[in-house]
Parts: structure tokens; sequence; C-alpha cells
């Protein structure tokens, strides 16, 4: 079967962790107590959708280990368990198995079998019945014996609890009536219409004994093994009146039996009413049947599985005949054939692979025989299996049963497909064992409703385009209002399908945020403290790899707050809180802005400390005099923590530097409000897009530079006066209460050709960047406008001071400038050391 | 052209089935809850409903109790995918008018062997 299964297997995968993301919400929402229904059910849900997936995959242990956890969540639903946090505790543990178990499937490493085992003991343990039929499930040994490859992994066959039954065969010939009343035995379809002809065996002769030449096929054949002297089975088959309302049809029966081996169908019509008061949906009809083949009775059960409780079936062994009677019979069945050969190559049924090997012609097309009605019962058919020179039946059909019993025992298949070192190998790249989906080839999956307005969007172009060809064949002045019309019309149409494809790109935060009350579970747990975690502005949309990159900076910030924010209940409630402490995250858009909000209500930064741990680094003077921000900044700086001492989850000092420079990559800030015993606002600003930003263009010279409007605070004309020199190095202006220094662009950049030299020529652009506020000298400022960002890094070293380039109208390219560079390149020329400066400034003014 | 609509939560669930029984020259569609798989049975006749128990919306059970109420689907093969093997489940599967099960997990021979025993 040519399926592409890596395509599915990947889908599997992206499922279960939706699913898995789902267990992990609804656990947490769970309440202590009597169960919530609703929330149960769709864990159990989940779980039942991740065990069926891994099943068509044979991820044996997954599928055996869901396995329990929803027999739990099952057992739950049914309300025979309470929610405990015990349970829910457990259950969150198994999902985070559960989700190892899938990563190391999918990138093909190993996996802590022993934590899979320990929870899967625990989650037993949990069950108020014992699990049956596990072996069904191909159950592992959990006794500490795992195998390293879970694509190997030696699957336990199902023991002397395997459904198969042993066939067993009476020795006593069984006494059946041979012929039955020949006389009752008329064609008669069940269907007053549908004149089928029922082809009927002659009867009253010995029975028809096809040759036994199957065994030697059979002999390789595994389980179910077929009796060695069973000529073949009589089956009486009685369906119930109401057996066709369930859409099962005699003849689909029949047929599978034919494929098992030469088949005799002898249809009695006794119960048959008269026309009047025939009823054409129910079955009147009841068949004796004869299946000459060397099949285990459990394989005819099974055919007849579906109407188990819906006939009254008898299956019976018909004995070995003598060789005289068989060769008699022999010759019997070659003259009634009347059907033809079997010619497997032009059935699509009779793949060599299918189950079913049936002569065409059996469903009556090519017979000539009437189609019965599409929803009558068709039964009674001329069904009449051949068997003398069908010999590519023979052969195929019994070699195959066995697969019948597979279903029977999925484990033996599965065992098999174990053997196999690399089943269904997607392309797996070898990464280490993480929750997160590998960068390489991940999808993104977009609404229908953003590509519909896309399209939309496409076809209003094409208008325009087409208006604006209209205007442009014959043109003359009085068309120019329409050309502006047309032009104008353009532009919001580019400017809207950018805005729709950028919204491609948009996940909303909740990707990002709904791991938190699970962290935020987890952790209040260990530091023994009550945490409320509010998330709010959940379906704020920004860029995806926003999304990702800033995946660790919230979870760290989270962990502070958590470990360092929040105070222990007992403090909290000295202090007049509340006991729960809460932590709100929040997302909402601001200006062309996405701001992502943590704060809490815990102790808040200590200001003394920070500034005692400064000086001590000697990152502060004693006697300066720094603003709340400028400490706030040491925060940032690597290697500095106030806390005194380090816990497992945070206070290493590393980190707020980190989260601040993989904020400042995506193009964002970080600002830190605090109040001493109130709480902690982080606040991050991070851009919409990566690719696209607003800029100003300014002029220096003749080159065009571009800034993040973001970055700009103000522009001004410059006063003579308020520009200080200080120590002959530096430039500074005095900005109300601030001194700030300046940074003449044209030397940095040397540029000599008809640049503007004088300060009060020029215009200063106030702008801020790293917390630090540094006033550009320009020449001009020209248009605003967005910008599509172009890496120079691809053809270029990386420039401090420039973050890429762009393409003009015109067609000439811009440099865009990185203001938090450029405020490190000046510091660096002028040998000022970054923070001091600010604060001597500070003082001195 | 035989038509066949499969009704499953699970995306790869239904590819697995769609590839399957599209590969073997059925004409599959697709329904990811039990009421859509409704709506869309109504709109079109189906020769096979494939369907998955648990799913939101209209469970399985509850899909083969509203096919059988409708004149067209009276007779017709709606095969349920389950899990459970119990005898229990399967009792009510066939109460409520199932013509059969496939028990997962499967693989696509079984699942063709399944469905071929159902459409001629």
């Amino acid at each position: 079967m040519a399926v592409d299964m890596t395509e599915v297997r990947q889908l599997f995968f992206e499922e279960s962790s939706e699913n898995l993301d789902v267990m992990e919400s609804n656990l947490l929402d769970l309440e202590i107590g009597p169960i919530n229904k609703e929330l149960v059910n769709s864990i159990f849900r989940a779980a039942h959708s991740i065990k069926g997936g891994a099943g068509i995959f044979k991820f044996e242990q997954v599928v055996s280990f869901a396995h329990v956890a929803e027999t739990l969540l099952d057992e739950m639903r049914k309300g025979e368990h309470l929610v405990t946090q015990p349970i829910i505790d457990l259950l969150l543990r198994a999902v985070d198995i559960l989700r190892m178990m899938l990563s190391s499937l999918k990138e093909n490493t190993e996996c802590n079998w022993l934590e899979v085992g320990a929870c899967q003991t625990r989650l037993k343990a949990f069950l108020k019945t014992p699990l049956e039929g596990e072996s069904a499930y191909g159950e592992l040994t959990m006794s500490g014996k795992f195998s390293p490859s879970p694509q190997s992994a030696p699957v336990k066959l199902p023991g002397p609890t395997s459904p198969l039954p042993a066939p067993t065969i009476s020795s006593t010939p069984v006494a059946t009536p041979r012929s039955l009343e020949v006389t009752a035995l008329t064609p008669v379809a069940p269907t007053a219409t549908s004149a089928m002809p029922v082809a009927l065996t002659h009867t009253g002769a010995p029975l028809p004994v096809t040759p036994t030449e199957p065994t030697a096929a059979l002999a390789e054949t595994p389980a179910p093994a077929a009796p060695t002297n069973i000529e073949g089975w009589q089956i009486i088959f009685k369906p119930h009146l109401g057996m066709l309302k369930t859409g099962n049809d005699p003849i689909n029966l029949f047929r599978e039996l034919a494929g098992l081996g030469a088949l005799e169908v002898k249809a009695n019509t006794h119960q048959v009413p008269a026309f009047t008061d025939l009823t054409p949906h129910s079955c009147h009809l009841n068949w004796e049947l004869m299946l000459h083949a060397n099949v285990a009775k459990s394989v005819i059960e099974e055919i007849f599985e579906w109407v188990e409780n819906e006939c009254d079936l008898q299956i019976t062994p018909l004995p070995i005949l003598s060789a005289e009677d068989e060769e008699q019979t022999a010759t019997t069945v070659n003259d009634e054939l009347t059907l033809t050969t079997v010619d497997s190559d032009d059935d699509s049924m009779s793949s060599k692979r299918s189950l079913i090997n049936f002569p065409p012609n059996f469903d009556g097309d090519e017979t000539g025989v009437n189609e019965p009605l599409p929803n009558s019962p068709s039964a009674g058919n001329q069904l009449q299996s051949d068997r003398g020179d069908t010999k590519p039946l023979s052969p195929v059909s019994p070699v195959e049963t066995p697969l019948l019993s597979t279903t029977e025992s999925p484990a033996v298949t599965s065992s098999l497909h174990s053997l196999d070192p690399h089943p269904l190998e997607g392309p797996i790249s070898p990464r280490g064992n993480s929750n997160q989906a590998p960068e390489t080839g991940s999808s993104i999956r977009v609404g229908i409703d953003k590509v519909d307005s896309l399209i939309n969007l496409v076809g209003e172009l094409v208008i325009t385009q087409s208006m604006l060809d209209q205007v442009g064949e014959n043109f003359d002045h009085s068309k120019l209002s329409l050309l502006r019309d047309g032009l104008s019309q353009l532009e919001r149409n580019t400017r809207e399908l950018q805005e729709s494809v950028m919204r491609i790109r948009m996940l909303p935060i909740s990707y990002s945020f709904n791991r938190f009350p699970r962290l935020v579970h987890d952790l209040s747990v260990q530091l023994g403290k009550k945490v409320e975690l509010k998330l709010s502005g959940v379906h704020t949309e920004l860029d995806k790899t926003v999304l990702e990159k800033m995946s660790d900076p919230l979870v760290h910030l989270v962990r502070n707050a958590l470990d360092h924010g929040i105070e222990m209940p007992e403090q909290r409630r000295e202090t007049g809180k509340p006991e729960v402490g809460l932590l709100h995250l929040h997302a909402f858009h601001q200006g062309g802005n996405i701001i992502i909000q943590i704060s809490d209500d815990g102790a808040g930064f200590n200001l003394a400390r920070i500034r005692d741990k400064a000086i001590k680094q000697r990152l502060l003077n004693r006697e300066d005099n720094p603003s709340e921000e400028q400490l706030y900044e040491f925060v940032f700086q690597p290697g500095f923590s106030t806390a005194d001492q380090v816990s497992d989850l945070s206070g290493r000092g590393v980190g707020m530097d980190v989260v601040r420079r993989n904020i400042r990559s995506l193009g964002g800030t970080i600002e830190i409000q605090s109040k001493p015993g109130r709480g902690t606002t982080f606040n991050i600003r991070l851009p919409l897009t990566l690719a696209i930003l607003d800029g100003q263009l300014v002029r220096v010279g003749t080159e065009i530079y571009i800034l993040s409007l973001l970055s700009i605070m103000e522009s001004l004309r410059v006063k003579p006066q308020l520009v200080n020199t200080l120590a002959g190095k530096a430039e500074v202006y005095k900005l109300r209460d601030e001194y700030i220094p300046i940074l003449r662009l044209y030397e940095l950049f040397d540029l000599v050709v008809h640049c503007t030299t004088q300060l009060e020529q020029g215009l200063l652009v106030i702008v801020e960047g790293d917390g630090q506020k540094i006033g550009l000298f320009v020449d001009e400022l020209l248009s605003q406008q967005q910008i599509v960002i172009k890496s120079l890094e691809s053809n270029f070293k990386q420039m401090q001071g420039i973050s890429g380039a762009t393409i003009l109208g015109d067609g000439s390219v811009a440099l865009i400038l990185d203001v938090a560079g450029l405020i490190q390149l000046f510091h660096h020329k002028k040998k000022i050391p970054t923070l001091r400066s600010t604060f001597t400034l500070g003082v001195s003014a | 052209m035989t038509y066949i609509l499969i009704s499953d939560d699970s995306v790869s669930m239904r590819q697995m089935l769609k590839f399957t029984l599209a590969e073997a020259n059925y004409q599959v569609t697709e329904a990811n809850n039990g009421l859509t798989a409704l709506e869309l049975a109504k709109q079109q006749s189906y020769d096979l409903i494939i369907t998955d128990v648990n799913m939101p919306q209209l469970d399985g059970l509850s899909l083969v109790r509203e096919l059988r109420s409708l004149p067209e689907y009276q007779f017709k093969p709606i095969l349920l995918l389950t899990t459970e093997s119990d005898p229990e489940k399967k009792q009510e599967a066939k109460t409520a008018g199932a013509t059969g099960w496939i028990l997962k997990p499967f693989d696509p021979d079984k699942l063709l062997a399944a469905v071929r025993k159902v459409l001629r």
C-alpha cells in the first residue's frame, strides 16, 4: 500500500501535541471535588485520539501508556473517582511522559523508559478495575527491561489470554441433514420487485467436495492453525427479520465466505410470506451454506462477527470424505460450474494483498443478473462458488486468511512491525529530546478566513490593474483624475495586501501563554506559594518568529516573578496582602507594537539592595545618585543578582541580560516598573513583525539613512547656547533637565560631501536605545514610510550601528540605523564608559 | 464511483483513512465531527459512512442513530471506528444501528477488508 505515511506521521505528531496541550490545560482547569464531566470528557477524548493515532504507527508503548491513562480518565468520567490533587498531578505527569515519548519517537532519540514505566505503574495503581485485555494493546513488560530503541522494542505476545479460540472439532460426525427440503427451495428474491434468480445447487446428490489441495500452502501459515482433518464447514444462517436495518447484507457475508474457498449456498424460502404481506425491508430468507475450505472456525465466525446478535448461526465442521466420494464429487463440481473462472488481473478486488479473492462476476454485473435495488437486500443471488479450475484461488486465499486473524491479535502484527528497524520513517533529524519543534521545515496553520481575505484582495488588485490599464489606453489630460483615483486605489490595495500577508504569519499569543498555567502550577507547588495566574489579551496576534523567540524570555520572567516577586503566604499575610499572589500576563496592541506585560503583586525590586550590589560590583560609586531607571538598568547586567541564595529556578544572575538580549534581537525593548511591597511590572515592547518597520528617512549630506520611528523621541533645532563640550571629547545638548550626547552622523560615517557641519543648520534627532538617549545630528528629516528590511549579513559582514538596508522608491539603497549599536559605537569612540557617563553628567548638572 | 464519508475529529486518522481509501479508488469526503458528517450526509448520498465514536459535537453512536432515521441511510452500511473491544460496546454499536466496527489500531489492509465486506 503506497500510502504516504510520512506525511500522516508528521500530522499525527502535530495533532498529538495539540491534544496534549488540550489535556494539560483542561487538567489545570479541573477543580478538586466532583467531576466536571465536560472537562474530563475532553481530556479523555484527547488521550483517546493519541492512542488511536499511535496505534496506526505501531507506537506500541505510546498506545499501552495512553491506554492506562485513558482507562483512568474513563473511570473518572463514570464518576468512580473524585478529582484530587494527586490525580491531577499524576495525569499531568502522564501528559509529560506522553510528550516525551512522542518527541523521542519523532526525533528518533532515546526515551527514558524507566520514567515511563514508573508513571504507568502509578497510573495503574489508581485504577479501580484491573485492566482487562491488556494483551490486545501489546502490553509492555514493565519490569525495567525496556529495549533501548522504541522501534525495536520487544512486544509481549498475548499469552494464554489470546482471544483466538482453539479450533475445537468434534470427532463425532455431525448429524446434520444432508439435504434440505428440496421442494421448498424456489427462486424467490427477498424483494418482490427484484427478480433475482437464486441459483441453487442440485439437491439430493452427494455433497460436492473439493480436493483438499491447499493443505500444503497452509502449512506455512501461522496461527490460527487450521484443523487438518476438516473438509469444510456447514453454516446454518438464519438472519433475524431486522438484520438488514443495520446495513448488513447477506450477500456480502457470502462473498467473504466464498473468498475462503468453494461455497455452496442454499436459500430456504419457507419463511417468505405471500406477496401481499411481504415487507421488502425484512429478511425472510435463511440459508444453509457449505464452505469447502480448510479454515479455522474463528475465521468464519469473524465474517459473521457483525451480525452475531442478529441471526441464528450454527457452524459445524464437515468430516473429511472418503477418497472415492471425493473423486465423484469433484466431477460433480466441474459439471455444475456456472461461473466463469477467476481472472484476478483485471479485478480490482483481488489484488494480491487483498483478503477477498472473488470472481468479478459475483456482483451480478457480468452475468446479466439485474442489479438489485439500491437499498434492497440482495441476498440469495447466484451464490454458488466454483472450485474446479480456479487454480489462482486456492493457493492465494488460504495463505491470506491469517490476515483476518490479526484483527484478533494485533500484537502479532505489531511485533512483526516492531522488528523492522525503521518502519515508516520520516525525515528525522537527530536532535535533542526537546519539547520544541524543529525550526526547519516547520509549518504554520493559517485560518481559512485569512486565506480568503488574501484571495479577495488579490481580486481587488486585479480589478485596479485593469482599471489602470483602461486609463493608460489613449491617455490624455482629461483622464488625470481617473489616474489619481486608480493610483490611490492601488496604494490601498497594496497596503491591505501587505497587511493581509503579514497576518498569515501572525499567531495569537495564546500559543505562548498557554504553557504558563502548567508552569505556574508546578512552580507554586514546588515553592509552596499560592499564586493565581491571570491571562488576558490572549488573542493578540504577533509574528510567529517573534512568538517563538519570546518563549524563553517569558518563561524566565514568569519564573523570576514566582521565585523572587511573590512572597510566601505567611509573609503576604503579615503585610496585609491576600495570601494568594497574583501574576498577570497581559498582551495588547499599542501603536505599531505589541506590548506584553508581566506583572505581579509581590515584593517589588529592592532598589537599595540593587544599589549596594552595584557598588559592591564596582558598577557604581558610593557617592553616585542614580535614578530609578538607571538602577533597573543594573538588573540587566550580566552576572548581576540581588538574590541572596541561588535557587534551582533563578538567582544565578544569568538571565535578565539574556532576556533583554533576546528581546533586543527582535527589535523590542523591555522596561521595569516596580514599587517596593506592591509588585513589579515588566513591559515588553515588540514590533508586530520583523520584516517591515515604520521608518523615518533622514538625510546626511547626499546619503539617506533610515531610523526606526519607534526609537525616535523627538527632533529639534539646535540652540547653540545649549551645547556643551565635555573635556574636548564629547558634545552634549541640554534638553530640559537632561544632558544628551550628540553624535554627528557625518563624522561617524566619514561623509565629507555637502554635509552640514554647523549644528544650528541641521537637526538633532533624539533617539533612545537600551535605555539611553542620544542626539543624532542630521541635515534634514525626509518622509516617513514603511520599510521592508533586507538583511545585509548574507552578503556583507555585520556592521555595528547598521541593522540592515532597504530599497527606496527610486531604486536606491538606504541603510537602516541601529540606535543601540550607534550608542555603543559612540561610547567606544569617545572612550566614555557607558553607564558612568550619564551619571556623572547627571550629577554635574 | 463509490462514495465514502469519513468522520473523525483526528486529522491524522482522517488522513490515514483518506489515503488508504483513495488508493483503493474510493471517493472520500471528510468530516471533523459528527454534526458536520450528518450535514454532509444529508447533502449527498454516500455508499458507506465510517465514523469515529468519540467526537465533539455529535458522537459516533448518535450520528449512527441520526443517519438511520433518514430514509436514505436506512440500509446503508455504517462502520464505527472503535478501540473498545468489549462486547458491551459492540452491542451498543449494533443497537444504535451500526453495520459493524473496525477496531483501532488497524492497518490499511484491515481497513480495506472491512470496507469491502460491506460494499459490493
